[in-house]
């Protein structure tokens, strides 16, 4: 049976259309489900055939990271086709036909792969038809504490989860808000608040919850633990960096500037320097909550 | 000289920032921050018209209260900076 389910996502929302069984796998959207579509409504992601195209035209392949997903982009006249491959050099496992304005976008995936597919097809999707409103879908952990988020950027392997466990080993009260993928948002107060979202990279932690941000630190391992403010320039190319998004798209890529722009001057960016201990935590976050 | 493809100019503060945004930079992983001075010239030649120190002197010294001799040295050092930024050919 073909079903429709709903979510809201720090306030997008976005629908899946699939059959029941498939459905059933997603229970990392469950937190974020709503019975009626909400305003404003990003995109449609249907589960189904996507016709062969003999024309298309290439646009762009990331294979930024060895450990990510392989993204190919193409033109189909004014549409989309995005493929996906597990990793760098893997096969070809799912087809996304996607509109113009990203809000239609079809998904045939290999049955062995539905989940990975569906969570990365709504994952890029929801970075591009939220570029423009002043979102950041952040490659991130974050941490809760005393009610104020605390994002950990860095490369693969720097150690965002490991910085984010030394919080809550730390600090009894603090709690872990999503370890891969959350959401930023620019508020028209210009006030700055990161949600959970339903990618969480290999933890299971999919929480529908809203907090602002109380800092924002970019790690890198080091040999001593240190702390210092970065310039505007050094925190946007983090931002930027860390930050989902069709940057060869001019439209998008102003939009991504325009909020990473604002925010860094609003959040200060961080660059903490850092072994895996309990004092990078206790360091990390005195600075901050003094500053 | 002509400025590469591919780059753009962005305030950020009180500086500007220089990306390298379009296909043609997919790869440059650098950015280049300038001050108002330099972001001004890269504007007067970001149409991709030849250029040369004598110029963007002219350019200073339209725009800037500065001899002929300093913004022929200013933009000496700022092609010079340019080229070893590999931002211009």
């Amino acid at each position: 049976m073909v079903e429709s389910r709903n979510y809201n996502v720090a306030g997008f929302g976005f629908s899946i259309d699939g059959e029941s069984d498939v459905l059933a796998l997603l229970t990392n959207y469950e937190p974020f489900r709503v019975e009626q579509p909400i305003d404003p409504m990003l995109f449609r992601l249907v589960l189904g055939e996507v016709k062969p195209e003999p024309t298309m035209e290439h646009v762009f392949t990331d294979t930024s990271d060895d450990d990510m997903p392989r993204i190919e982009v193409y033109h189909v006249g004014r549409d989309w086709q995005i493929q996906l491959a597990m990793y760098k050099t893997s096969p070809i496992c799912a087809i996304m036909r996607v509109s113009e304005d990203f809000s239609l976008v079809r998904l045939q995936a290999d049955p062995a792969v539905i989940k990975f597919a569906i969570d990365n097809a709504a994952m890029l999707i929801y970075a591009f038809s939220t570029a423009d409103k002043g979102v950041l879908e952040m490659h991130a952990s974050v941490t809760v504490k005393d009610g104020k988020g605390f994002l950990f950027l860095g490369k693969s392997g720097t150690g965002k989860s490991t910085h984010s466990r030394l919080w809550l080993e730390t600090f009894p009260e603090a709690w872990l808000l999503n370890d891969d993928n959350p959401v930023l948002r620019l508020l028209p107060n210009n006030e700055v608040h990161v949600y959970g979202s339903p990618w969480s990279g290999k933890t299971p932690c999919y929480i529908n919850r809203e907090v602002p941000v109380g800092g924002i630190v970019k790690l890198t391992q080091a040999p001593a633990n240190a702390i210092h403010t970065l310039s505007l320039p050094e925190a946007y190319a983090y931002m930027l960096a860390s930050s989902s998004g069709l940057k060869i798209v001019p439209a998008m890529m102003d939009a991504l500037y325009n909020t990473i722009a604002s925010v860094i001057q609003i959040i200060p960016v961080q660059g903490l320097e850092c072994l895996p201990d309990t004092d990078a935590a206790k360091l990390c976050e005195s600075t901050i909550n003094t500053k | 000289m002509k400025i590469k493809q591919g780059f753009k100019l962005r305030p950020l503060g009180n500086e500007f920032i220089l990306v390298g945004e379009g296909l043609e930079q997919i790869n440059f992983n650098r950015m280049i921050t300038m001050n108002e001075t330099a972001a001004y010239l890269w504007q007067r030649v970001m149409d991709g018209q030849d250029f040369d120190a004598q110029r963007l002197a002219d350019y200073l010294t339209e725009e800037y209260e500065v001899t002929p001799e300093q913004a022929l040295n200013d933009s000496q050092a700022t092609i010079d900076s340019w080229l070893k930024a590999e931002i211009i050919m």
